[in-house]
């Protein structure tokens, strides 16, 4: 019954009328909860399927989306969310596939000199803008060189800042020289990284910092092109007839902003939409009546406890030990997580480059031997820790709760505070927790190093992260890392680094957690754990 | 008079910096814009690089003057979200609010006045009752509730109506429904109490001794003097439904204020909260310095020395 679980949602707000009223009121809406229930059973059997695209159009695609984009442009201040719906207007030069495979993209091939200092990009042949214009090699390095300028304050800049300069040699070929060695740099451009723009719309805006505030700025390559944009309310895109991949099926696609979880899940069931974004597990149970279902995609989301192992209990290894020990994730997994989440025990995830796939788990679930490794860290006692948990990644609330009950189980006693990730982050910067429960989306390169270096690369790293966990020679290894290309050891300090943690027990490695999508059953569609990919949907 | 005039300007405006200095100091113990925009991926470099671009890295006290330097100017700041200028960004959801008030101030005046004046004619007849009934549950219920139930009946199981967005007067019909049922019941009974209280005054039963008929009595003795409580109420309630929108927008994704406020919120981008409560705040300031001195105009027992 989605009734039941929406009404769920919130209190009802206390009335000042006698007691005489309040029964009255009780019946009313004890009545009224079971005919809205009757008639969410009644519509779900004979109205027609959510499926059908609501337009009645098959041609037309809608989206109901949690947040708004904040930018048509992706070079400049792009967000997360941001860059998974543009990469439907922009392509880069290099992309994936949607496990978060390399692939050809504007450049058909990218290879370094001998010793990575210059980078050559064969670009991909008659690539067709938005706005009529041919792609050439002139376009890619404008818009190399204009990212490079330390006055260019967008989001991509901060992965060119190790360019020298960049050339056209020919109208397909572009040189890239950098300042030094760098065996990753084609690699950090994929995806989102290099959305290449025409010259011309660039200069006639007024410079890159104008390009996505109009959408007539919004030139790419992409599969779709800006239709209309109105901010907070939908984003219209039109299949682009001259894609080099082909044209989309889907002609128009609206994605349509609703922040609200539970107005997506009945936009869905009542067919105004044909896909939700994050859609909320517990209401799984209803898309089935309603010819719906939930599908999942990989990303390189990490979900995990770190702890503070630079003051307070955690610097124990002892007891960083036994809160390894003492958590039941399958039981999370099985009973919070619907049994969606992928169990982890190093910090690498499947999906992404570095993960050791030999690895036994060294930390099985075993409250005795934690109780045991509590008393051998000093505190046979029990110890009481401040716990803060992140309630941004998937029922973290549930699954906070259930890890507090099982650190106490161990004689570990938290405190648990419940904190938004902005919350979240500034406990971190203060570091105002001895242990958390959180998690961190990895920078969508499907390989360790980047979260690695984030996380666990002291002051060099993020100043939310400083602190929890520092090791020399992690620190070492971090700076051979990126030096070294992934072929030519690259993948073996990865996973050197990553088995240092395990044994230091850094963190309590828990989940790769799926993105959760609500599509109708008349669509075929697979989701991409990149991006926002509609350019294959169909109508079945 | 001009003295009038004057202090009255000037404590409206004093009341204005009050409310834009509390609002910028609370907003900066929220957390950090830059967290929240740059995700948890950033580095250390990216993070500075925003704060400083932004100006967030100075002295709040600084970050305070150069602020009020900027309003006076008519800059209120850029939108850390949207990189544009944060009122035009929200004056141009004004619209869409103001829409959804509109209609629901027509309705809630066009159902809950009539049925409150029939009401109040009959007290515990069977208007009454019924009335009174809704009305209960009218208040009881949170908006959002409200909301979400009107969806579940009308969208998911009669697939009547859309149940969210925006686009066509369909879209419009469930939110203002939701903020009809919100607004309606006070003013059912401010109406009813306020003919109760006319009709039994000595006006109404000499009126009736002329022997007038019962329709002339209603329309040209009673509804006059019960319309004064009556249009007092309706104008606080349209300050009670600029709350009111900011729920219905959030349930029914519509892309007006109130939405705004909320998304402006989550994403900490504290520029345009600022302009969002500048202009709540302005606009109430404004009626009230208006109906200030209206009164000295009007009524010359309340002019201040």
């Amino acid at each position: 019954m989605i009734s039941r679980s929406l009404f769920g949602a919130g209190p009802v707000r206390g009335t000042r009328s006698g007691r005489r009223n309040v029964r009255r009121l009780t019946a009313t809406f004890a009545a009224s909860t079971l005919v809205i229930s009757l008639a969410a059973c009644g519509g779900a059997s004979q109205s027609a399927p959510a499926g059908s695209s609501s337009s009645g159009h098959p041609s037309v695609l809608n989206v109901g989306v949690s947040s708004d984009v904040s930018t048509l442009s992706m070079a400049t201040y792009a967000t997360g969310f941001d860059n998974h719906v543009l990469t439907l207007i922009f392509d880069s030069l290099i992309a994936r596939d949607k496990e978060g495979k390399l692939q050809p993209g504007l450049a058909l091939s990218w290879e370094p000199n001998d010793d990575y200092t210059q980078w050559t990009f064969e670009l991909r042949p008659d690539v067709k803008f938005h706005n009529g214009e041919t792609m050439t090699a002139e376009d890619v390095a404008f818009d190399i060189n204009t990212w490079k300028d330390p006055e260019f304050e967008g989001g991509v800049g901060s992965f060119y800042t190790e360019v020298e300069n960049a050339t056209a040699v020919d109208d397909l070929t572009v040189e890239v020289d950098l300042t030094g060695p760098s065996p990753r740099f084609a690699r950090n451009l994929a995806l989102f990284r290099s959305p290449i723009v025409p010259k011309s719309v660039v200069e006639s805006a007024g410079g890159f910092d104008e390009i996505g505030k109009a959408p007539e700025t919004a030139v790419g390559t992409g599969p779709f092109k800006v239709e209309e944009w109105r901010t907070g309310e939908r984003l219209v895109l039109s299949a682009f007839a001259d894609y080099w991949d082909g044209k989309p099926a889907i002609e128009t696609l609206n994605l349509i902003v609703m922040s609200d979880a539970a107005t997506r899940v009945a936009a869905l069931l009542a067919g105004d939409i044909d896909i939700a974004t994050n859609f909320p597990l517990d209401q799984r149970d209803e898309l089935a009546d309603n010819n719906a279902q939930m599908l999942t995609a990989s990303p390189p989301l990490h979900v995990f406890m770190n702890m503070n192992a630079a003051n307070g209990p955690f610097s124990s290894l002892e007891l960083r030990q036994a809160a390894n020990h003492a958590i039941d994730k399958a039981k999370i997994n099985d009973e919070l997580l619907g049994g969606t989440n992928t169990i982890v025990w190093q910090f690498a995830l499947p999906v992404e480059i570095g993960f050791i796939s030999d690895l036994e788990d060294p930390y099985p679930y075993d409250p005795d031997k934690a109780r045991e490794l509590v008393a051998e860290a000093g505190y046979a006692d029990g110890v009481e820790v401040n716990f803060v948990v992140n309630t941004g990644s998937l029922n973290a609330r549930e699954v906070g709760a259930a890890i507090g009950e099982m650190l106490s189980d161990v004689g570990i006693t938290p405190t648990i505070t419940y904190a938004s990730p902005d919350e979240w982050s500034t406990a971190s910067n203060e570091k105002a927790y001895d242990i958390s429960y959180t998690y961190n989306t990895g920078g969508g390169n499907f390989s360790v190093d980047d979260p690695m270096r984030v996380l666990f690369d002291g002051e060099r790293g993020n100043p939310r992260w400083t602190g929890f966990y520092v090791n020399d020679e992690v620190q070492a290894l971090q700076d051979e890392l990126t030096q070294t290309a992934d072929d030519e050891g690259g993948i073996e300090l990865m996973e050197q680094i990553g088995q240092i943690l395990v044994d230091d027990a850094a963190l309590v490695p828990m989940y790769q957690q799926p993105e959760l999508w609500g599509v109708s059953m008349d669509l075929d569609w697979t989701p991409s754990a990149v991006s926002y990919d509609f350019k294959d949907a169909v109508w079945k | 008079m001009l003295l009038v005039v004057a202090r009255r300007t000037l404590s409206a405006l004093f009341v204005m910096l009050f409310v834009v200095t509390v609002v910028f100091v609370l907003m900066r113990s929220l957390g950090d814009p830059a967290a929240v925009n740059l995700g948890d991926a950033a580095t250390a470099d990216q993070v500075a690089a925003f704060q400083r671009s932004h100006g967030l890295d100075r002295p709040i006290y600084v970050q305070w003057v150069d602020y009020l330097a900027g309003i006076a100017q008519g800059d209120w700041g850029d939108s850390y979200r949207y990189d544009r200028p944060a009122m035009e960004f929200v004056l141009s959801r004004v619209p869409a609010s103001l829409t959804l008030i509109a209609w629901t101030m027509l309705f809630t005046i066009a159902i809950g006045v009539p049925i409150g004046v029939l009401a109040g004619l009959r007290p515990n007849g069977p208007i009454d009752t019924i009335s009174r009934a809704v009305a209960v549950v009218g208040t009881s219920a949170p908006l959002f509730w409200a909301g979400i139930l009107l969806i579940v009946i009308f969208s998911v199981g009669l697939h009547w109506l859309p149940a969210a967005g925006t686009g066509t007067w369909r879209h419009l019909v469930l939110p203002v429904a939701a903020l009809t049922f919100y607004s309606i019941p006070l003013v059912m009974r401010v109406a009813r109490a306020s003919i109760v209280e006319v009709m039994g005054q000595d006006f109404i039963r000499a009126a009736r001794a002329k022997g007038i008929s019962e329709w002339r009595l209603v329309t040209s003795h009673a509804l006059r003097n019960a319309a004064v409580p009556i249009i007092t109420l309706l104008a606080f309630q349209v300050a009670h439904l600029i709350g009111g929108t900011i729920i219905a927008e959030e349930v029914f994704a519509q892309a007006g204020l109130g939405q705004l406020a909320i998304n402006s919120i989550r994403q900490l981008d504290f520029p345009v909260i600022q302009a969002f409560v500048a202009l709540v705040a302005g606009t109430i300031v404004a009626i009230n310095w208006l109906v200030d001195l209206s009164y000295q105009v009007i009524d010359p027992r309340i002019r201040v020395a």
